[in-house]
C-alpha cells in the first residue's frame, strides 16, 4: 500500500523512468535504503543483470511463533511484497514506487530460523496494472516456502 | 500497530509500508483463530488474501479487528479481518463508513496439529 506521487500509469513511468534511472542497481540500493521498513526487516537485494533475488537474513526481530520457531506470516508475506516492488523497479525503472492494489499469499511451509530468498516474475505489464509472482524459499529452491500473487499499479 | 518512523514504507509520503498491513492482520486473524480454540494449540497461515482499499493516514495508528468466521472438517479456521482509523467497534461485515476500514483481509488458519495427533 504505497502512495504514488501521481497518478500516471506504467506506460508513463517507462518513459520517465528510463532517462532517471540509469544503474538499476544503484537505485534500487538507494530505494531500499531509503524506505524504513525495509531497513526494519533488514532485506537486501542481489542483482545478476537483470536477475533479482532478494535476501532476508533471520534475525530475532522477525519470529512470530517463538516455540517452533518460526518466522511470522506476515513479515514473510511484507518480505515478498517489497520483493515484488523492487523487480518491478528493476525491470521497468520506474519513477515512483509502484502502488500495490491486492495480494494473495500461499504459505507452504514454516519459514525455519535460517536467510530466506524471493524472487519475482512480472507476468504482465500492462498500461496501469502489473502483475507479479513471487516465490520465497530457505534452503532448497525447489521446496518454497510461501508464494504471493499480487498485483500493482 | 502505533505509527513509528521506522515503519515506513513510502519515504516521500510517510505512509507506512504495505508490509506491516499484512503483518498486522495476518496476526490479528491469528488472535482471532486463538479465541475459537479450546486450549492452546500452535496455529499456522494457509493463506492470505489483502485488498488494499487506501493507504493508511501517514502520522496515525493503524487498528485492525479480526473475526473467526468458520471451521470445516480437516480442522481449517477461517477467520477474516479488516482495518480501521479508530479503535471504536465496526462490524467487520457491514462498516458503517467504509472510508474508516482501510483493507479486508481474509485468512483461512489451521492448528498444525491435527486434531487428535497431539494432546
Amino acid at each position: 500500500m504505497l502512495d504514488s506521487s501521481g497518478g500516471r500509469g506504467f506506460g508513463a513511468n517507462l518513459k520517465a523512468g528510463k532517462s532517471q534511472m540509469s544503474d538499476p542497481a544503484e537505485s534500487i540500493d538507494a530505494m531500499l535504503a531509503r524506505i524504513p521498513y525495509a531497513r526494519f526487516l533488514g532485506l537486501r537485494i542481489e542483482l545478476a543483470g537483470d536477475e533479482m533475488t532478494a535476501i532476508l537474513p533471520f534475525g530475532q526481530h522477525l519470529v512470530g511463533n517463538p516455540t517452533l520457531p518460526a518466522i511470522h506470516g506476515g513479515v514473510l508475506g511484507a518480505f515478498m511484497e517489497m520483493t515484488a516492488l523492487a523487480q518491478l523497479l528493476v525491470k521497468e525503472g520506474q519513477a515512483r514506487q509502484p502502488r500495490v492494489i491486492d495480494v494473495s499469499i500461499e504459505y507452504l511451509r514454516s519459514g525455519r530460523p535460517l536467510t530466506t530468498y524471493a524472487r519475482a516474475e512480472i507476468k504482465k505489464v500492462g498500461r496501469r496494472i502489473a502483475n507479479v509472482h513471487v516465490e520465497a524459499w530457505q534452503d532448497q529452491r525447489a521446496a518454497p516456502i510461501a508464494a504471493l500473487r499480487g498485483t500493482s499499479w | 500497530v502505533p505509527y513509528d518512523e521506522k515503519l515506513i514504507g513510502d519515504p516521500d509520503t510517510g505512509v507506512i509500508a504495505g508490509g506491516v498491513v499484512t503483518a498486522l492482520l495476518d496476526h490479528a486473524c491469528g488472535q482471532a483463530v486463538h479465541t475459537g480454540l479450546t486450549e492452546f494449540k500452535t496455529i499456522a497461515t494457509l493463506d492470505l488474501r489483502i485488498d488494499y482499499m487506501r493507504p493508511a493516514e501517514p502520522g496515525r495508528d493503524i487498528f485492525a479487528k479480526g473475526q473467526l468466521l468458520q471451521g470445516d472438517p480437516l480442522g481449517r479456521l477461517r477467520a477474516g479481518g479488516g482495518l480501521r482509523r479508530r479503535s471504536r467497534p465496526i462490524p467487520w461485515r457491514r462498516p458503517r463508513r467504509p472510508s474508516c476500514s482501510i483493507p479486508a483481509a481474509v485468512g483461512a488458519l489451521a492448528p498444525i496439529s491435527r486434531r487428535g495427533s497431539r494432546k
